[in-house]
């Protein structure tokens, strides 16, 4: 008996498998075709020396990955962008908090501004790049005149290294935040109440049930966010290059605008490509770590 | 706790479910619009299979005026021809990449590149240009005025035709030239300097000049006619001559009017030639260093506050007058199956009878004689434009191609970091210009 019904389980299992895999096959391929196939061809590049745009040069090893890892410009937009990624994240994830707090509340407006807090992804990177950077004009920008009628002195935003990091940052913060809004608030709302009134019958105050009740209890979404939110930071393009192309001076020059540059202006695409495997190891380590950091305790 | 360890399983059921069905549809939806854009192409082709209708694919930068022009009168061309004409629009930003991803491919997508000065040696070097020696006789190439096919030559081919060949000239505010008591335009760097310190008026919000220094290509185009007037330059034949002493000059020349005199605003060091139109045609800028195109847009009143109070001069000289010269034309993708009808069109672009419309409509420079004259004479244009044609078609006369080395948008990339570095003071103009020095070298030596 007991032996039959595991059987039937197992073969249940078996089959239900079958049908995941035949249900995700058409995907499988697409991605294969469409992110393999790629993948696979840069990493033939980063292997070679390149002549123009063309692969007809020689098979150098790992001389590509050498060049780029010595080269002063890539060292700083590495730096450049763990600097951008840890600080937008960390933003994002207290912007996103306190926002999704207050929105999961039942208090007159929240839905009105929970699609307000959408828009921003709805609109796409440059465009939103090229309104910050109306908005950041010294002469004619909105911001600065309106820091000028409260007394403030706007900084040169494009002119200064810390004015053009802030402002990159700001528009992405802008773009991204209504992201971890979305997961969060998606997560709150799930949480059930009995947890709550337990803990208000245990005598807990609000610190403590949010330490103890709503942070454990988000942590796989805080987790989906910082996944996501990590990958997507670490190749933040558009907004950089729309607004400050890397300047003033590299400053704010990011390992994509650096790939970019140097695959598709300088032709180098050996070490573009060696560039871009770089990065993608770096995120594959960082999300990695994240996944290990905050996976469920039971599963550990 | 249990109830917790649930909850968090559920969600991650949940996500996952959700993120199999979206992977799913993102594919169907890929596969879908694969499939249908296959079978336009193939109606397409088909089409002009059997009709023996000709359609050539022209890539140019989105909403360039140049652009537009040509899309306004390419409907003549089609009824001349009988040959259709379809614009692929590309921003400006992307359109090296985007051409060049193209070209590489091979597909012929694309018959006709609109080429930018920066990359013409770069595409001919690496043959995606089609040389157009052996289809122009002596007289077509006679019909140009000499610096214009220079400029999209390269080993003594020619690998496109221009409908602009250009460099930026100095506009002036006339009105606020009379106020200040200054009668002619500055000739040298040392009046340049001068009359912008006295221009500049900060409280009444007008400064005397503007000093591009954003990290970004378009600026690098202005450094390099600073260089040139100071007598340095990049190249010296194969030679990198980036550090020298005259370059050095050349930066603190720029330097002097950014941070020392202040007639050029402090947010300069961020702009490009975008902030530099708006600037002036909000009336914020006394004397500014721009290309022909802004002669139109300054003086239509629509958009501009200076619609008729500013007239142009060449720039003026340092060391020597000189300056870099840079082309808009058409070119040929060798990967093209259109070829003839190709030439058909950039025949009739760079047709006098087109460039006389052209020089008319955004009073610049023009590329044919024939044309020059013409417009000389043209009874509907005022003294004032036909003084600034003139203007624009002489400071032509003493330019240089610069970007005769394949590798001149990583050369124009590097030194992007070196301005924007030293207009921001991050850095001297001695120090870095040896840091430029040895990356150009490098990037040279490839």
């Amino acid at each position: 008996m007991a032996v039959s019904v595991m059987k039937k389980a197992g073969r249940n299992k078996r089959s239900r498998r079958t049908a995941g895999i035949l249900l995700t096959l058409p995907a499988l391929i697409v991605m294969a075709a469409t992110v393999l196939y790629p993948i696979l061809w840069s990493l033939k590049i980063s292997v070679f020396e390149s002549k123009g745009m063309m692969t007809s040069g020689s098979f150098v090893g790992l001389e590509n990955y050498i060049n780029v890892l010595q080269s002063s410009q890539f060292q700083s937009a590495l730096w450049n962008t763990l600097g951008f990624v840890s600080v937008t994240i960390i933003v994002e994830l207290i912007i996103g908090f306190a926002v999704a707090l207050v929105l999961n509340r039942s208090l007159p407006g929240t839905k009105f501004f929970r699609v307000l807090f959408t828009l921003p992804l709805m609109i796409a990177p440059v465009v939103s790049g090229l309104q910050w950077r109306w908005l950041f004009a010294d002469q004619y920008g909105v911001i600065n005149s309106v820091l000028s009628m409260i007394g403030i002195d706007g900084p040169l935003w494009m002119g200064s290294v810390w004015g053009a990091r802030t402002a990159v940052l700001i528009a992405n913060v802008w773009l991204a935040t209504p992201f971890v809004i979305l997961i969060l608030l998606a997560a709150m709302s799930s949480l059930s109440e009995d947890l709550y009134e337990a803990a208000r019958l245990d005598g807990a105050n609000a610190v403590q049930i949010f330490t103890n009740i709503t942070l454990p209890l988000l942590k796989p979404a805080i987790l989906m966010i910082l996944v996501v939110r990590l990958s997507d930071a670490f190749r933040v393009f558009d907004i950089v290059y729309i607004l400050t192309q890397g300047g003033p001076g590299g400053s704010t020059e990011v390992l994509s605008t650096y790939i970019y540059k140097s695959t598709f202006t300088g032709l180098n695409f050996g070490q573009g490509s060696a560039a871009s495997f770089l990065v993608m190891i770096m995120i594959m380590i960082i999300s990695f770590g994240l996944f290990r950091l905050l996976r469920p305790k039971e599963d550990r | 706790m249990k109830k917790a360890g649930n909850h968090v399983k559920n969600f991650w059921r949940k996500f996952g479910l959700t993120m199999a069905v979206s992977a799913l549809a993102v594919g169907l939806i890929s596969g879908c619009s694969g499939a249908s854009s296959n079978g336009n192409n193939e109606s397409a082709s088909s089409n002009a299979g059997g009709n023996e209708e000709k359609t050539i694919t022209i890539g140019v930068e989105t909403g360039g005026p140049y652009t537009e022009f040509y899309k306004n009168l390419a409907p003549e061309f089609t009824e001349q021809t009988g040959i259709s004409v379809q614009f692929l629009d590309v921003p400006h930003d992307n359109m090296h990449e985007r051409f060049i991803t193209e070209a590489a491919s091979g597909t012929g997508a694309i018959d006709i590149f609109q080429t930018d000065q920066p990359w013409i040696s770069e595409f001919a070097e690496m043959g995606f240009l089609e040389p157009l020696n052996d289809r122009l006789t002596d007289e077509d190439i006679a019909q140009f005025v000499p610096a214009a096919l220079e400029a999209v030559s390269y080993n003594d081919q020619i690998f496109g035709l221009p409908y602009l060949v250009h460099t930026p000239v100095l506009y002036y505010r006339t009105d606020l030239f009379e106020k200040a008591g200054l009668t002619e335009p500055p000739a040298t760097w040392d009046e340049f300097r001068e009359y912008a310190k006295q221009l500049t008026d900060e409280a009444g919000g007008v400064y005397g000049t503007i000093v591009e220094g954003k990290q970004s290509g378009e600026p690098v185009t202005h450094l390099m006619d600073r260089f040139l007037q100071a007598g340095g330059g990049v190249l010296d034949g194969d030679k990198v001559v980036v550090d020298s002493p005259a370059n050095v000059e050349a930066f603190k020349f720029m330097l002097g009017i950014q941070h020392e005199d202040k007639s050029s605003p402090a947010g300069a060091v961020g702009y490009d030639n975008a902030d530099v139109h708006n600037m002036f045609m909000q009336g914020k800028a006394a004397m500014v260093i721009n290309w022909p195109y802004m002669y139109t847009l300054a003086n239509d009143p629509g958009q501009s506050k200076v619609a008729g109070q500013f007239a142009v001069a060449p720039q003026p000289a340092g060391a020597e007058h000189a300056s870099a010269v840079w082309s808009w034309g058409f070119g040929i993708s060798s990967s093209s199956k259109n070829k003839d009808a190709a030439m058909e069109f950039l025949e009739w672009a760079t047709s006098t009878d087109m460039m006389e419309k052209f020089g008319k409509h955004f009073i610049n420079p023009v590329v044919k004689t024939a044309a020059v004259e013409a417009l000389n004479s043209d009874a509907e244009l005022s003294d004032a434009d036909k003084q600034a044609i003139a203007t624009m078609s002489e400071a032509v006369e003493y330019g240089k191609n610069v970007t005769t080395t394949p590798v001149f948008p990583a050369i124009q990339n590097r030194l992007a970091l070196s301005l924007s570095k030293i207009m921001t003071q991050q850095s001297t103009p001695e120090e870095e210009l040896k840091a430029a020095q040895k990356d150009i070298e490098s990037i040279v030596s490839q």
